[in-house]
């Protein structure tokens, strides 16, 4: 097990090295002045265009540019704000537990929607409910996030006024941010957990519980849940990452503070270092995220890290 | 050898009497209801985008501002937006926008995706150790993040969208290509071409690609879908497609202001994006699993 966890430590390394220099390139080689791309269409004197350029290292040979910005994000130092003058660190610490707290919620949602969707569908599988679970999965997936987040805005906050639009704090604030992001997952989840299901129900030792008399939810529940979901734990992972991304709508979508929301306003500020920023911990974050779901899915089944 | 024999050796032998490829792959697809289904929204949706002049009742751009806010009726059967522009003229004309978005950003990320995994499968060794260590860099980005970084530093325009949603969609197809290539290349035909004397190029892009392609046909066609969620995505977030141009993601970020009075401007784009998602992960599913039935659920 430590010679797996090592040799998957060691394979992020470069894919974390791989994503600095994406991130890199894309912010700083692609075509456009990023001190002009700056100021807009202000009207600026070349001396204070090249004091801009100085102030933002921008005359630096690349490779220096790049080790620079490595050497800053390895000490938890991305740079500062352009506009704000604050370190991006600390911007990205004061708004990454709302974050957190939205991408877990949606996380909980996912798996119980998903997993109680997928048990019902295999259960009964070819019934209306099943076709019904399908295809409601189906939506899930094919529905735009921000749509439904509205959509949830216009049903529960403006017509029945049971639980509050926008903002943070407790979690009738929650609710709705979490089940418009966690839906997509859910019906992903519920798709793998039918296919899985139905695996695992047709298995030898699910008969064996039956011929034993065990009653059908027993069977279900405790003998082929159990191996049913252990595919869905790798997909969680994905999962992980799919909502952090997601959380970038979401949090528009709700007026929650979080990265995405922060990300987005940088983006339209043209305040390049908080998206450079972002971007990194957010890919560094899932790769950490991705790591530590192998590692789980090398426990739960030991075929893995025998592979 | 001539290039007229060479041809007659490599040309797969097809038994007489049995059906094309393509026939049976529509004979299994058509038992899939849900799969005919979305083919047949996907086919209205398009014959949409292609006639949108002629079916849209009104000019999509014109404002008009005193029928501002118009709920649906007959004379506006979904309605007028904040500026009194025909909710329905800007969806049909919107049709285009997004179906273009999807089919050049998937035809972006699968060309570009396609000829670094040939590369990275024919080659191997350096080359494919290369290619792969970047496909998994940029797998390491969660969702629309790699599009998002592009278009913010690219700038937002319809173009800038379609690169940057089809270059983040690369390393899927680059993967996929890959696989098939290295157990592609092994088959006798590939060496029957390199004893003929068929260089590089043309042993990955004439005898290879054709039989590694089919896979790839059915990614993009579920690519369509993530593509054109991705744009609308991005639009809603105001950095993709700007006003006035009516793109259904831009439109219903337009509306969201005025959720309360006017619930028309937000939930007929909406509804259209989902409708064309879900009809193209019905055909894509029916694709797959008419291409390979082990894959059926």
């Amino acid at each position: 097990m430590q010679a797996y966890i090592l040799k998957r430590l060691l394979t992020s390394i470069p894919v974390l090295f791989g994503v600095s220099i994406i991130v890199f390139v894309v912010m700083n080689v692609l075509p456009g002045d990023p001190a002009q791309i700056l100021l807009g269409s202000q009207e600026v004197t070349p001396q204070q265009l090249q004091r801009l350029r100085e102030q933002l290292h921008l005359d630096d040979p690349l490779h220096v540019r790049y080790l620079t910005m490595m050497g800053g994000a390895l000490r938890g130092d991305l740079g500062r704000s352009i506009r704000s003058d604050r370190p991006v660190i600390e911007i990205f610490m004061d708004q990454f537990p709302s974050t957190l707290e939205l991408t877990i919620a949606a996380l909980i949602a996912s798996i119980a929607i998903g997993v109680v969707a997928g048990i019902i569908a295999a259960v009964r599988q070819y019934s209306a409910l099943d076709n019904l679970s399908m295809l409601v999965a189906l939506l899930g997936v094919s529905m735009p996030s921000f749509w439904l987040g509205l959509l949830l805005i216009f049903v529960f906050a403006l017509g029945l006024g049971w639980l509050p639009a926008t903002g943070t704090g407790g979690p009738e604030r929650l609710l709705l941010p979490a089940l418009t992001l966690g839906v997509g997952g859910a019906g992903v989840i519920a798709r793998l957990v039918r296919s899985s299901m139905l695996e695992v129900l047709r298995m030898e030792y699910v008969t064996t519980a039956r011929a034993k008399g065990l009653s059908e939810h027993v069977v279900v529940l405790h003998h082929a849940l159990r191996n049913a979901l252990i595919p869905v734990v790798t997909v969680v992972g994905l999962e992980v990452g799919r909502l952090l991304s997601g959380a970038f709508v979401v949090e528009v979508v709700f007026s929650r503070p979080g990265i995405g929301r922060i990300a987005i306003q940088a983006i339209n500020f043209k305040d390049y270092t908080i998206v450079q920023g972002i971007v990194l911990y957010a890919a560094a974050l899932y790769v950490v995220v991705n790591l530590a779901v192998d590692i789980v899915y090398a426990y739960l089944d030991p075929r893995i890290r025998y592979s | 050898m001539n290039q007229q024999s060479s041809t007659a050796v490599l040309t797969p032998l097809v038994r007489r009497g049995s059906p094309a490829p393509g026939t049976e792959l529509l004979r299994r697809l058509r038992r899939s209801r849900a799969s005919v289904a979305g083919a047949v929204v996907i086919l209205v949706f398009t014959l949409v985008a292609v006639f949108a002049a002629a079916l849209a009742p009104y000019d999509p751009i014109q404002t008009d501002t005193s029928v501002a806010f118009g709920p649906p009726s007959v004379l506006h059967w979904f309605g007028t937006d904040n500026l009194g522009r025909d909710i329905l003229s800007r969806i049909v004309h919107g049709a285009r926008i997004s179906l273009w978005i999807g089919i050049i950003s998937v035809a972006i990320g699968a060309a570009v995706g396609t000829v670094l995994g040939l590369l990275a499968g024919y080659y191997a060794r350096v080359v494919d150790s290369v290619i792969m260590r970047l496909t998994d860099a940029m797998l390491a980005f969660p969702g629309i993040l790699l599009a998002l970084i592009f278009v913010a530093a690219l700038g937002s325009n319809l173009v800038n969208l379609m690169i940057a949603v089809g270059i983040s969609s690369v390393p899927r197809y680059a993967r996929l290509v890959r696989g098939s290539v290295l157990s592609a290349k092994e088959n006798v035909y590939v060496e029957a071409a390199r004893a003929i004397g068929c260089d590089n190029p043309r042993i990955m892009f004439r005898h290879i690609l054709p039989n590694v392609i089919a896979p790839v046909i059915v990614v993009s066609t579920l690519g369509v879908a993530a593509a054109i969620l991705a744009a609308a995505s991005l639009s809603f977030l105001g950095l993709g497609i700007q006003p006035p141009t009516p793109e259904w993601g831009a439109m219903l970020s337009g509306g969201r202001d005025y959720l309360r009075t006017a619930w028309w401007i937000t939930v007929f784009p909406g509804l259209a994006i989902t409708l064309v998602v879900l009809s193209t992960n019905m055909l894509g599913d029916g694709l797959r699993d008419a291409l390979d039935p082990r894959l059926k659920t």
